[in-house]
């Protein structure tokens, strides 16, 4: 069993939403197989925080341990001024070359430090 | 690159593999859609069959192979292919058959009906011909029929290939597969050989891409107890490396039967030497069903059996894995042909799907790790 990085904030339900982009990815969640939404929350600042995972169109054999099946957080701020930041929760995903820079190095990717 | 695709057809098994060099493989072909129920969400077979051969300029499989003659793996076949022993059966926009794989039964069967009695006239036709047809089992359990039609056995062993042989025709070198025979096969009981499973075609086959290898086990329908004896006879001639998987076929329709006779409560606990075929799965392996959606409850007696699918949902779980269902896939208001690609990176279930109303988006699946 995968372990997961944790996610700040509080655990809100998708009717509890403020930020539209925010309840778009939630409809197309619901909407799209290969994605299962596991919870939302909502930090302090308004940053509204989707937790889902996804199926991964993947091979066996990887240069990358890419899984089946990953653990993807996406975090929408109130301002919606940049690109959402979208991070892989699991506690050893691999360091592959396209992940953003971002001050911590887990979870991967990213480019606020929204999450802790 | 080449490919394998499961096809949705509720209860119903048809699978094609595409191989690199152009060479197209059918196992089963089950047309059981009803074109006049506009809600029936079972694919038309024949319609993607043929739309697929139009789009590689194609009127043949290169080979069809019915593991066994029971309704829900050959239903309309006569309708859809050129069958050599008939003129009614022949004319233009069938679909032609260069090879015809069967079991012994097929051939052997007394009494059969219906498309089941067409299916034995034309494997007859082909093995009385000499050509066209490879037939699965013992040599020496055709002799009599063969004698009885004035045809020496030796004439036609040719086209005969029994248990623990590679297929004659395939090679890795020049079709990048192999397929090893598991049944139909023989046992020893006291003194004598008796022939065990009759009535179905279990194959192995090994994909070898510049060397990496991804490998299918084709079931079919069967029962823990046949399983259980290929685990035996492949250990005992120290070959697992046959019974090794990166595809696992689901037998029957996702039956509980195919795992222990007792279905459990909330999961069926497979038999020993299933059990160990089922840890033969390699990391990432594909486990299919090819069935009805995995019901909530015990109401329908029928397969699938939510029990069964619990067991290998936990051997997916254990090899983070897939496992799928061909009704369910991408989803059950629109299941789609189930596509596995094979290459140099093993097994790739293919995720794409569609979105939206009218107005359809193609939708690629999240894609990462090479």
């Amino acid at each position: 069993m995968a372990a997961f990085i944790s996610v700040i904030g509080k655990v809100i339900t998708a009717e509890d939403l403020v930020l539209p982009k925010a309840a778009d990815a939630i409809t197309l969640i619901n909407k799209l197989p290969f994605y299962s939404l596991v919870e939302i929350r909502r930090i302090a600042n308004g940053t509204e925080i989707i937790i889902f995972d996804t199926e991964v169109e993947v091979g066996q054999r990887t240069v990358h341990d890419i899984r089946s099946k990953e653990r993807i957080a996406v975090g929408f701020i109130p301002e919606d001024n940049v690109f959402p930041e979208v991070l892989a929760l699991r506690e050893d995903f691999p360091k592959v070359p396209h992940v953003n820079l971002r001050p911590a190095e887990k979870p991967r990717s990213g480019k606020k430090n929204i999450l802790k | 690159m080449h490919k394998v695709t499961y096809f949705p057809l509720g209860n119903a098994d048809t699978c094609r593999i595409d191989l690199d060099n152009g060479k197209k493989i059918l196992f089963d072909y089950a047309n059981v859609r009803d074109n006049n129920d506009q809600y029936d969400l079972r694919i038309d077979l024949e319609k993607a069959l043929k739309d697929d051969l139009v789009s590689v300029k194609k009127d043949n499989f290169d080979v069809v192979a019915f593991t066994h003659a029971h309704d829900d793996h050959i239903r309309g076949f006569s309708s859809f292919f050129h069958l050599d022993h008939a003129d009614k059966y022949q004319g233009e926009g069938r679909i032609k058959i260069t090879e015809l794989w069967v079991p012994a039964a097929v051939v052997m069967e007394e009494g059969p009906e219906d498309e089941a009695r067409i299916l034995r006239a034309e494997a007859r036709h082909r093995l009385r011909e000499g050509k066209g047809v490879r037939v699965f089992s013992r040599p020496d359990r055709m002799r009599a029929w063969l004698e009885s039609h004035d045809i020496k056995l030796e004439d036609r062993k040719q086209l005969i290939t029994d248990a623990g042989q590679l297929v004659p025709g395939f090679s890795r070198a020049l079709d990048g597969v192999e397929f090893f025979v598991h049944s139909p096969f023989a046992e020893h009981v006291d003194d004598r050989l008796e022939d065990k499973n009759e009535s179905s075609l279990i194959l192995h086959a090994t994909f070898d891409v510049a060397g990496d290898e991804t490998k299918l086990f084709i079931v079919g329908d069967t029962t823990h107890e046949i399983l259980t004896d290929i685990v035996k006879i492949t250990k005992a001639h120290k070959r697992e490396d046959r019974l090794a998987w990166d595809i696992y076929d689901v037998p029957h329709h996702c039956s509980y039967l195919a795992l222990n006779s007792e279905k459990g409560k909330d999961k069926t606990e497979p038999v020993p030497e299933v059990e160990w075929l089922l840890s033969q799965g390699s990391s990432k392996g594909i486990i299919v069903a090819s069935s009805k959606p995995i019901p909530y409850d015990d109401s329908d007696g029928q397969p699938p059996h939510r029990q069964a699918a619990n067991c290998y949902k936990d051997v997916r779980t254990s090899i983070s894995g897939f496992f799928k269902v061909t009704m369910e896939h991408p989803e059950k208001s629109k299941p789609k042909p189930l596509e596995i690609t094979i290459d140099k990176w093993g097994a790739t279930l293919k995720l794409v799907t569609s979105a939206g109303g009218a107005a359809a988006i193609a939708v690629q699946a999240p894609r990462a790790g090479r």
